[in-house]
């Protein structure tokens, strides 16, 4: 029973921020709506049994996506002398709870559906990592060198242009 | 459960304070003059238009890609404990950590970090 209500809350969250997210006409606002959305999505995965995954969600997506997002937005609002902060206590007080009710959704995990496919556990996955896909794993680190390198040569061409 | 609850509280409440303490202790006197920004000496001519620099986006990317590679130590950490190939293991995520190294210092001697 309880599972059913905190994904019934999760998704009325998803739902509800994704509408916010169009209607909104502040910026800061949007990323706002968008960080509540990945998170409770990362609690969606942890329900699921995949608490790698939501680990992901909350670091990569709602972490360093939204900055970088938030970054755009404030050239953005400079071009256009406006500032919007979010300097209202029930933002952080939004946040907070998310992010309770993500620890409790890790702790109930409901686990996959047995119907739809087989549920991967975390250490499964990292068995697979490390064991039978050493040789992939160590070319990610070298997409990441190229990465980086791209990054740089690209920001240096856009200064002296 | 109940630890993880108590210590965002725990942590919660430091931030609070730590955020709000100044402004609780510290004196507050405040003229017009005060609170417009230095001109000088002469009446301000524009709005204040706090100044970023891209480079701040070129940081902001870098933190991304580092923060993509600070994930794959989650699946490494779980397995590490109980390893028996425990040699093994820590040379994989050093020839992995040794690889981006090298392109952050690329980025470093290239002067990518230097603050202009």
């Amino acid at each position: 029973m309880l599972e059913i209500l905190i994904f019934a809350f999760l998704g009325l969250i998803i739902l509800t921020t994704g509408i916010m997210i169009i209607v909104e006409k502040k910026p800061v606002y949007n990323a706002f709506y968008l960080i509540i959305a990945l998170l409770s999505m990362a609690g969606i995965y942890g329900m699921l049994g995949a608490p790698f995954i939501a680990t992901l969600q909350i670091l990569v997506y709602a972490g360093a996506g939204v900055v970088l997002i938030i970054m755009v937005i404030m050239f953005y609002e400079i071009e256009k002398n406006s500032f919007t902060s979010l300097k209202k206590w029930w933002t952080g007080a939004v946040l907070l709870s998310v992010l309770i009710l993500d620890f409790v959704a890790l702790k109930i995990d409901v686990g996959f559906p047995d119907k739809l496919g087989q549920t991967v556990k975390t250490k499964e996955l990292s068995m697979l990592f490390f064991k039978d896909f050493i040789y992939p794993f160590e070319l990610i680190s070298i997409l990441i060198l190229v990465g980086v390198i791209g990054i740089f040569i690209f920001a240096k061409r856009g200064k002296e242009g | 459960m109940l630890e993880i609850m108590i210590s965002i509280i725990f942590f919660v409440v430091i931030a609070f304070i730590s955020a709000n303490i100044s402004g609780v202790l510290g004196p507050k006197k405040t003229t017009p003059e005060k609170e417009t920004p230095f001109e000088c000496g002469v009446p301000i001519v524009e709005k204040f238009k706090p100044l970023y620099t891209p480079h701040y986006f070129f940081i902001a990317i870098l933190f991304l890609i580092f923060d993509i590679e600070a994930a794959y130590l989650f699946p490494w950490a779980l397995i590490y404990k109980t390893a028996k190939n425990k040699g093994e293991l820590l040379l994989i995520l050093g020839l992995f950590f040794i690889i981006i190294v090298l392109a952050f210092t690329y980025v470093w001697k290239k002067g990518g970090l230097e603050w202009e």
